[in-house]
């Protein structure tokens, strides 16, 4: 049963974008920017920029001093499993499992945050471009299907979007960490600096630099966002909007313009597709709040909802034309997820410094690009592609351990900082395989009838025989790097940790075996767009974010040149 | 995500070289929000003011406030509101054999060496190892252990990658 009561007009716009993370920010901001009436329809409930009821809290002002009881956990088993995200200062940014189900054939970490801005408030906001030996590594290896684009399709775009977003960051004249247009760079600290100087000389092909994060460094510009404090509370909201976040960035924009009108609590049920068009005409939506159905109708339509949910609504939209779902003519959709794998790597500690301290909780740390199969001398006989590291150096504070068991002596001890630790944490890249999918459950549909999604996802092979070398490569820069008690460590790492899920609805070139064409559009309805991680044809090994937000730029930009020409 | 949070919350739970898995088993007991509980209170207040004592005996005051001025002790009673029953009764037994070894009319060097002995017993569960857990996390992440006792800077505003130690003088709270 339909209830609009408006008359088609009023529930017409030129564009709908569903989902408000980072990529749909930039739907939004590209395509109202240009003229666009825009629909924005998310199907959580609506944070303004600085609406962030934790950020200036202290442990001692939340309950349990920061953690969850039992009772509390009970309704985020599987949100809980990062083992950081949900505290008393986050949880009102994660779903609850117990209102979201989904279901694992295989072990699968799905961590959602459902409510305007997504993920794009909780990011690790590492932002690091896919080079060309990403962009061609399919094709030049034969894994699954080639990348319809290159990196100089690419390149403009990641101009664009980094200075808009502001990236702090190190140019290095890398090939496969392409230089950007950057914030100035977060520093490294003396033992980080000292380790980069020791890794110069030991290994002529590795580099440590400071991470490239999407925090303002550089006060000015960007629409009135501050710049970073060195809080690292960015997980709770960034009140000076220093971290890019749809809601502090792209959003605002949005609004600006006068052309924008957002609709949470709106879930997309599916597409409609109109067969005498062969394109789509709308969206049907179940108000989350209500239960009731709605139809919205527009030219355009981009698929922003992140990269499981985004297959699930093109899964979900079946017609007499694409019965196996939306734009499914090659049985790829749903499959080929991809993550990154990783909680492995080496920390160790140096007795040295110890008269060194920083000041500032720098939102960041270091990264170590790529090494592996890049040149003649880096190619490896046990697996292909290859990783990056993250950590950084630190000294322990009141956590850390005590000689002194009690007393004066161990308050004394404790308030002193501990050993300089270093911490090398590699993150590696997964393939595209064809058996690494998501399909619906109908017969478990969830409290609005929705079928939900079961995951059935394993690292294989090749992840598994890079993961020996994640480790092992820690262990031999931190000794190259005259630390003592290195600890190789490796812990649970389930496809989804990584908060990375991708691949459901790739691009290529051929629509017999991909989803999306060299624009992010649906080979067989051009009007849907899918500009979120659904698209990546592979993962490289670095964040992947700043991508998204590069090609929904490109794609939005397409968009409406197509629509000016009238070929949508 | 913040993964290199990841890693300073796993070293959180690690309050003065507290093994992750011990304190958990006392921690991860709690059922409810303390704070609906607060009202009750788990041990009687003779019981509160000896541990009071006991914590005070484990971060004493000195040029900054101890562990009882911070609370510790109203902390570990509203958490242990919401222990297993299982853990409840070692609470409970632990309290006992505290009391009816005369602690409060000890002398601090007694007070500190009958603290320690009580982990000679057989097991993983060490009583005064799981005691000097919770006092470490319940004082620094208090209002005074942080701002007194640590160095405390909600807002630093700007980042300095190497500064001499001295400069701070202490661990930095956050």
């Amino acid at each position: 049963m339909y209830f609009n009561s408006q008359g088609k007009d009023e529930v017409t716009y030129d564009a709908i974008v569903v989902g408000s993370g980072v990529s749909g920010g930039w739907a939004v901001k590209e395509l109202t920017e240009k003229g666009l009436k825009v629909l924005l329809l998310e199907r959580g409930r609506d944070v303004k920029h600085g609406d962030y009821p934790t950020a200036n809290l202290d442990t001692w002002d939340v309950p349990n001093r920061g953690r969850l009881t039992e009772e509390e956990w009970k309704d985020y088993e599987k949100q809980r499993r990062t083992g950081y995200t949900v505290s008393q200062f986050t949880k009102h940014w994660w779903v609850k499992d117990t209102e979201h189900p989904y279901h694992e054939v295989k072990p699968f970490d799905w961590i959602r945050g459902y409510h305007v801005g997504g993920r794009s408030l909780l990011w690790g906001r590492q932002s690091y471009r896919h080079s060309e030996i990403d962009f061609s590594g399919n094709a030049r290896e034969g894994i699954a299907v080639d990348w319809p684009i290159r990196y100089a399709d690419v390149s403009p775009w990641y101009d664009y979007v980094e200075q808009y977003i502001g990236v702090s960051g190190e140019n290095v004249g890398h090939p496969q960490t392409p230089d950007g247009k950057l914030q100035p760079a977060m520093p490294l600290n003396c033992v980080e600096d000292h380790v980069r100087t020791k890794m110069k000389s030991a290994f002529k092909d590795r580099l440590l630099m400071p991470g490239r994060v999407a925090h303002i460094t550089k006060p000015g510009g960007h629409n009135g966002r501050g710049n970073c404090q060195y809080r690292n509370r960015c997980i709770r909201g960034c009140p000076y909007g220093a971290y890019f976040s749809s809601n502090a960035s792209t959003l605002p924009a949005g609004y600006a313009t006068g052309n924008l009108t957002l609709r949470p609590h709106s879930i997309v049920h599916s597409i409609i597709y109109d067969n005498e068009s062969q394109k789509a005409k709308g969206v049907q939506v179940i108000d989350a709040e209500t239960n009731e159905s709605h139809e919205f109708f527009a030219k355009i339509i981009f698929v922003c909802a992140s990269a499981l949910p985004t297959a699930s609504i093109l899964m979900n939209s079946k017609s007499d034309r694409f019965p196996d779902g939306l734009g499914n003519d090659s049985g790829e959709l749903g499959h080929n997820v991809m993550d990154h794998h990783f909680h492995i790597g080496a920390r160790a500690e140096t007795d040295d410094f110890g008269d060194k301290y920083y000041k500032g909780r720098r939102p960041n740390g270091i990264f170590i690009p790529r090494f592996r199969n890049i040149s003649k001398e880096s190619m490896r006989k046990d697996y292909i592609r290859g990783f990056g590291y993250q950590g950084g150096a630190s000294r322990g504070g009141w956590w850390k351990p005590a000689e002194a068991k009690i007393g004066k002596d161990l308050k004394n001890e404790m308030i002193q900082p501990g050993k300089w630790g270093m911490n090398m944490l590699a993150f590696g890249e997964c393939l595209p395989y064809h058996d690494n999918k998501m399909t619906l459950r109908y017969d478990k549909p969830d409290k609005w009838g929705l079928p939900t999604i079961e995951l059935d996802v394993e690292w294989k092979e090749n992840e598994l025989n890079m993961r020996k070398d994640m480790q092992a490569s820690a262990v031999e820069m931190l000794d190259a790097a005259g630390f003592k008690n290195i600890q190789p460590y490796e812990d649970r790492s389930n496809p989804g940790n990584g908060i990375h899920e991708m691949g459901t609805a790739r691009m290529g070139r051929d629509p017999k075996t991909s989803v999306l064409n060299k624009w992010n559009q649906v080979h067989t309805c051009k009007n849907v767009f899918v500009t979120d991680g659904a698209c990546m044809t592979s993962a490289a090994n670095q964040n992947p974010s700043l991508t998204y937000m590069a090609l929904t730029a490109r794609a939005a930009n397409h968009a409406v040149e197509e629509l000016k020409k009238l070929n949508l | 995500m913040k993964r290199r949070d990841a890693i300073r919350n796993s070293a959180f739970l690690v309050g003065c070289g507290l093994s992750a898995g011990t304190i958990s088993t006392i921690v991860s007991g709690c059922k409810t929000e303390p704070t609906v509980a607060a009202a009750k209170s788990f041990l009687n207040s003779d019981m509160l003011a000896l541990l009071g004592d006991v914590v005070e005996t484990i971060i004493p005051t000195t040029d900054s406030p101890g562990a009882k001025a911070a609370g510790v002790h109203e902390l570990i009673n509203e958490m242990a509101e919401h222990f297993t029953t299982e853990e409840q009764g070692q609470l409970t037994a632990l309290m006992g054999s505290i009391a009816s070894s005369g602690f409060a009319d000890k002398s601090v060097e007694d007070k500190e060496s009958f603290l320690l002995s009580l982990d000679d017993v057989e097991g993983d569960v060490k009583p005064y190892t799981l005691l000097k857990g919770l006092t470490c996390q319940g004082y620094f992440t208090s209002e005074i252990g942080a701002k007194e006792a640590l160095a405390y800077l909600p807002i630093p505003g700007e980042f300095i990658p190497c500064i001499p130690l001295s400069e701070v003088g202490k661990a930095w709270a956050l």
